[in-house]
């Protein structure tokens, strides 16, 4: 009996014993085809995959050869032309120079591919070469064509013809091209500004309106010192520009048209009328205007000459600027008990507060973008040009001063221009400079004036 | 009457048949398959059976150490040796509990004439040299000796033919499934071997690439370049894979092209990388994005 027990126990532990066996075997086998799914399936891969998250903000170095030329007219026009879009380029800070005393052998002719391995010895990325040419006509025909040398392609080619006279213009033309091409954004070397000159002492300070190239070149002034004025702004659309005048001791908005020197008088409105800036469109102009204490914004069709108001508020509502497309408008205003960025509709109507950060904020700037909002803001006893985002976020400071004010924008969005005093005497002497400085608050230059300069505004690329 | 003759012939050839031959076996015994798994518990049972020897066994084998070591100072040097041996030991743990006191007298009693034997045999086999890890020797001899019993060898059998149905199984899986080539222990890379790769090319790469951080929307670049690597670390061809895509966006293409020159910067190279790992650095697959420049 006890042996008859023993063996059924033995049979059911063995019958536990083969389930379990065959279990284990299913397993096993079944990691084994697993495994070798799962070798097949994610293979152990010999190419690396490696994400480059971080570059470097600094100048690319390009070579730009004098242009070619036949005679010694074309030979130092070509070596001038060279000179202004080397400057054009290292000014922006994007670019460094290769030293020409470096360049081991420099193309006879364009029409031949570069020996690249010379270039690349000299670590220069992109390569300019060019040919200057004057015909019988008195016309001045410019070849160019900009290398990729690590590439080993061509990134551009062109051919320019204008007068002679025209050959600085033709050097910001290429100059754009390169800019264009290398850094993918519009250049703005083929631009102008228009800025307030001023001389004499700071009781009896003179102030013209004057115009310059970007680069300080070729400047002249529009107005001749007789009125005080300020504020002045190109039409995106034509050659003109709206400022504020105290003409006949009457402050009032202007319209000059630089081609016909011709001035005219915007309205004749009861108050006094300033900061205007154009519509996007040029068709229109909005502007301020202070009476019995207060102020408020209006805009005013240049074609019909209506003029409507955009705002209505017990506090002081000025410094208006349209957003590139002309949809909304962006003020300041101490409506809300200090100095802040508001935005509201083309049309007027509620007005929102961007701005919420310490001190206080004036003249925003709409980006030709649309990105973002510059503007200076005054804080702890001192004064800065930052940019914030349209909501308001994001806002970075790019420069600070005793005085940094009046932002305006390169036409491509990527450089601020603004003027900065700096006091030189007890007495209250100042002298005020224009500088640039790029949107990532690198590269902060002069812009070099024949005098004392403030209120710069640049133009759109010339057309 | 003819037929019934017929049929008792016939059954009387059956009972002789049965009588000669036996009953034929109608029901196979199916446990006889089972019996194997036995032989895979067997060793490990012995190994977690050898520490758990009883109290009583371990006074026992004090005792006949106590015992040998009472032996005159002469032989004294002797009876280590002997206790060392693994033979002698085994026989101390391995019948625990029918030892008696008595037992213990005929141990004191022996040693000289043990000692005879086991010193011949120590010159015989100088190879049975004394071993620190008893307990795993021990096991492999009971495995040893279990070889040799004949039940055993026949689990043994049906072991090797299940290992060899695991092999069928494993060489179709193989089969069905292609072949990892690449799966070579030899090439194998490490993690950390690959990471300090990428690292190194991240390294390297990174002050090379000029990229103009304040363009807009410049956090939605992509750019992604192939690049075969030479051996010495240098670039042997390099391109944008997504030129078309870039195209499309003259800013976009400016950034491909830019990094495409990081890439083909010779000023950059070579990238020192181990050279016996040249099959994983070989190609490389860059994608470009600013992110971390703009703070994303």
């Amino acid at each position: 009996m006890f042996l008859g027990k023993s063996i059924i126990k033995s049979a059911v532990k063995l019958n536990i014993d083969t389930c379990m066996f065959n279990f284990i075997k299913f397993l096993s086998v079944a990691i084994c085809i697993g495994f070798f799914i799962a070798v097949d399936a994610f293979p152990c891969k010999a190419e690396l995959q490696v994400d480059i998250t971080r570059g470097v903000v600094k100048p690319i170095p390009v070579a730009i050869t004098n242009l070619l030329g036949s005679s010694r007219k074309e030979l130092n026009l070509g070596r001038n032309i060279a000179m202004v879009i080397k400057a054009d380029l290292v000014r922006s800070g994007l670019f460094s120079s290769i030293d020409e005393k470096a360049f081991i052998d420099v193309e006879k002719s364009i029409d031949t591919k570069p020996i690249f391995g010379n270039w690349r010895l000299l670590k220069t990325q992109a390569l300019s070469q060019g040919k200057v040419e004057l015909d019988g006509s008195n016309r001045l025909k410019v070849q160019f064509r900009l290398w990729d040398v690590f590439a080993e392609q061509q990134m551009v080619g062109q051919v320019y013809s204008t007068v002679p006279e025209n050959w600085r213009r033709i050097a910001h033309i290429i100059a754009d091209s390169i800019y264009k091409r290398v850094t993918g954004e519009n250049g703005y070397f083929d631009t102008r500004v228009v800025y307030i000159a001023e001389t004499g002492r700071s009781d009896k300070r003179i102030k013209r309106l004057a115009i310059m190239d970007q680069d300080g070149e070729n400047h002249h002034f529009l107005t001749d010192g007789a009125s005080l004025v300020l504020t002045p702004r190109f039409s995106p659309s034509r050659q003109e520009i709206t400022y504020m005048s105290y003409h006949g001791n009457v402050p009032r908005v202007y319209i000059f048209n630089i081609d016909s020197g011709r001035q005219e008088m915007l309205g004749d409105f009861p108050g006094m009328t300033f900061a205007p800036r154009f519509s996007p469109d040029g068709n229109g102009v909005i502007m301020s205007m202070a009476k019995d204490g207060n102020s408020e914004i209006f805009s005013m069709d240049l074609r019909t000459r209506e003029v409507k108001q955009l705002t209505k508020h017990s506090g002081i509502d000025t410094s208006p600027h349209y957003s590139p497309d002309g949809r909304q408008i962006v003020f300041n205003s101490d409506r809300g008990g200090s100095q802040q960025i508001y935005v509201m509709g083309a049309n007027g109507g509620k007005a929102k507060r961007i701005s919420f950060g310490r001190g206080s904020y004036a003249t925003p700037v709409w980006s030709p973008r649309g990105d973002l909002i510059a503007f200076t803001k005054m804080m702890g006893g001192k004064f800065f040009i930052g940019v914030m985002d349209v909501d308001g976020k994001g806002e970075r400071l790019l420069t600070e001063g005793f005085l940094v004010e009046s932002p305006t924008w390169s036409p491509n969005g990527r450089v601020i221009m603004y003027f900065r005093e700096t006091p030189v005497s007890k007495k209250g002497g100042v002298i005020s400079k224009l500088y640039s400085i790029d949107l990532t608050g690198y590269n902060e230059r002069e812009i070099v004036t024949p005098m004392d300069a403030s209120d710069p505004a640049w133009s759109p690329l010339i057309p | 009457m003819r037929s019934s003759i017929l049929v008792s012939i016939f059954l009387h050839a059956v009972v002789i048949a049965i009588g000669i031959f036996g009953l034929p076996e109608i029901r196979t015994v199916s446990f006889v398959k089972d019996i194997p798994m036995l032989v895979e518990v067997v060793p490990s049972a012995l190994a977690t059976n050898i520490p758990s020897v009883s109290k009583l066994q371990k006074k026992l084998l004090k005792k006949k150490i106590k015992a040998s070591e009472k032996v005159s100072p002469a032989k004294e040097k002797k009876v280590p040796v002997l206790l060392r041996t693994p033979k002698k030991k085994r026989k101390i743990v391995s019948p625990p509990p029918k030892l008696k006191p008595k037992a213990r007298v005929k141990i004191n009693k022996k040693p000289i004439a043990k000692l005879k034997v086991h010193k011949n045999l120590a010159k015989a086999k100088p190879r049975q040299k004394p071993k620190p890890p008893d307990r795993f020797a021990m096991v492999l001899k009971n495995l040893e000796k279990d070889f040799k019993n004949p039940i055993l060898k026949k689990k043994q059998t049906v072991k090797k033919k299940l290992e060899k149905e695991t092999d069928l199984i494993t060489r179709l899986a193989k089969s069905l499934t292609r072949q990892p080539t690449e799966f070579d222990s030899n090439k194998r890379v490490t993690m950390s071997e690959r990471n300090a790769m990428i690292n190194l090319i991240k390294r390297r790469m990174e002050p090379c690439w000029s990229f103009q951080a304040g363009s807009k929307k410049a956090q939605d670049i992509i750019v992604e370049i192939e690049v075969r690597l030479r051996p010495d670390g240098r670039v042997l061809g390099a391109n944008i894979t997504n030129r078309l895509e870039l195209s499309s966006d003259p800013f976009k293409l400016a950034a491909g092209e830019s990094a495409l020159r990081a890439v083909l910067n010779p000023g950059c190279q070579p990238y020192i990388l181990p050279a016996n790992r040249y099959d994983v650095w070989k190609d490389l697959k860059l994608t470009f994005n600013p992110r971390e420049m703009l703070g994303r």
